[in-house]
Order: structure tokens, then C-alpha cells, then sequence
């Protein structure tokens, strides 16, 4: 019995981890996700809504571009 | 003027799409063969190819439109941008380089070729003036896509495509920023030290 209580513990521990995550608009999967909707809500003919998606995710992309291009180098020069 | 019809326009759209799906398919192929993680540069490279492929769903779904193009031009603009600077990054001797090079080149620098291309394929694919006229646009017979099975197929592959980038980029670096250069799949090493 108490095996099987251990056993079912497993998975909310992990998802006790995840939720310790820093969650945010700071993800890159967010990028994909957010162009993968403006294409199905272009496919459902909301192509305003869609518009507004992509717009959001180019600003978006930007911001990743100039964080990623100003944080400093892990080379050396 | 040059005349271009709606339908190879969108024929053309869709074989284009489906180039964009070759070249992230290959950059699956690349991550998972060769055990080798995509850099956050290199995936906001894929950000910009999902873009482009984008602007041609719109072109396969609503015809070809001048704004289509203008949506792809961005993306392969920010592609394009992105490519440099990750060029650049490596031009200095004795810098190093990021993943395998393929023919001698590296992903980023191909991935800035193909932003190139699109670039110049987009300008050359406005010329064609034919395509966004109502009086040549499908007949409401033909349905959505035109009534092209290529078309349809192109599309569900893209979004298939973008789906699963979505999967694999949060699996690599979680919720959080990525690492940068990645060194495991982030939230499966997570999930596996909590088990």
C-alpha cells in the first residue's frame, strides 16, 4: 500500500518542480506556439486575429534577437 | 507586365512551403542524428523559417496577396538578421563554430543563404501581377486551397512542423531562457532527477 502511494507520488513531485519554474513570456517555445496559432486561426479564417498573432511574435522575436545579441560572449575574443 | 494566374502562383506557393518544411525537417534530422542541440540563435532561425512558411500559408489559403509577401519578407529579413550576427560571432580565427559544418558550411551560415533566397524568390514572385487580380481568383468550387492537394498538403506539414518545434524547444530549455550553447534536453533531465 505504501509503495503504490510512493509510486503515484512520482509524477506530482515533478509537476511540484515545474510549477517552481520560472514561468514567463522569457520562452522560446513561446515563439513557436504563438506562430502555430496564428496559422490555425488563419486556417479558421480569423485573419485579423492571425495578423495580430504574427505582429506580436515578430516583436517578440526581436526582443529575443537583442537580448541575444547583447548578452555578453561565452567565447573569447 | 508579367501575367501569372492564381493557380501556379499557388502551386508555386506550395512547392515553396514545402522547401521551407524540407529545410526544418533537415534541421531535425541534423539535431537528432547527430545528437547535436540547437543553439538559442539557431532556433530563433527556425522562429524566422516558421514565419516565412506562414506567410505562404496565408498565399495558400487566401490567394497571393502583396501583404503575404510582405509577411514573408520580415520573417526572412529577421532570419537573415539573426544568421549574421551568428556569423559574425564566428568569423574571428580561433573563435570556434557552432554544430557540424554540412559541404563545408555551417547551419547558420546555409540558414543565412536561405533567408537570401527567400528574399530575392519573394521580390521576384511580386513581379508577377496576374495573381492578385479578383477577376482571375478561384472559383468558390475549387474550396479552400484552391483545390490543390499539393497546397493542403504543404500546409498540414508546416503546421505540423511548427507544432512539434514548439514540443522540442520546450522540452530543450523548459519555461525559462535557454542555455546557451545547450548541453541536454532541459526539462527531461529535470523530470528524470525529480523521478
Amino acid at each position: 500500500m505504501q509503495g503504490k502511494i510512493e509510486n503515484r507520488c512520482i509524477p506530482t513531485l515533478s509537476l511540484r518542480s515545474l510549477r517552481s519554474w520560472n514561468w514567463g513570456p522569457n520562452m522560446i517555445s513561446l515563439l513557436f506556439a504563438l506562430l502555430t496559432i496564428a496559422i490555425v486561426l488563419a486556417w479558421r479564417d480569423h485573419w485579423r486575429l492571425s495578423y495580430l498573432v504574427f505582429a506580436v511574435t515578430l516583436a517578440m522575436s526581436i526582443y529575443w534577437l537583442d537580448f541575444h545579441a547583447t548578452t555578453p560572449l561565452s567565447i573569447k575574443l | 507586365m508579367i501575367i501569372l494566374a492564381p493557380h501556379p502562383s499557388r502551386t508555386l506557393n506550395a512547392i515553396g512551403l514545402l522547401v521551407v518544411c524540407g529545410i526544418l525537417i533537415a534541421a531535425y534530422a541534423f539535431q537528432f542524428a547527430l545528437d547535436e542541440l540547437p543553439c538559442p540563435l539557431c532556433l530563433l532561425q527556425r522562429v524566422a523559417l516558421v514565419g516565412v512558411g506562414y506567410g505562404l500559408c496565408l498565399n495558400l489559403i487566401y490567394g497571393a496577396k502583396p501583404h503575404h509577401y510582405g509577411i514573408m519578407l520580415l520573417s526572412a529579413i529577421y532570419g537573415g538578421s539573426v544568421s549574421v550576427r551568428q556569423i559574425l560571432l564566428h568569423i574571428v580565427p580561433g573563435t570556434g563554430s557552432y554544430g557540424s559544418p554540412v559541404l563545408g558550411l555551417h547551419y547558420y551560415t546555409w540558414a543565412g543563404i536561405c533567408f537570401f533566397l527567400v528574399i530575392l524568390g519573394t521580390a521576384v514572385m511580386l513581379l508577377f501581377e496576374g495573381q492578385y487580380k479578383k477577376a482571375l481568383v478561384d472559383k468558390p468550387e475549387h474550396g479552400r486551397f484552391g483545390g490543390q492537394p499539393l497546397a493542403k498538403l504543404a500546409f498540414f506539414l508546416m503546421l505540423f512542423l511548427a507544432a512539434a518545434n514548439v514540443v522540442t524547444t520546450f522540452l530543450e530549455c523548459g519555461p525559462g531562457i535557454c542555455d546557451d550553447p545547450p548541453t541536454d534536453y532541459k526539462l527531461i533531465e529535470e523530470l528524470k532527477s525529480d523521478g
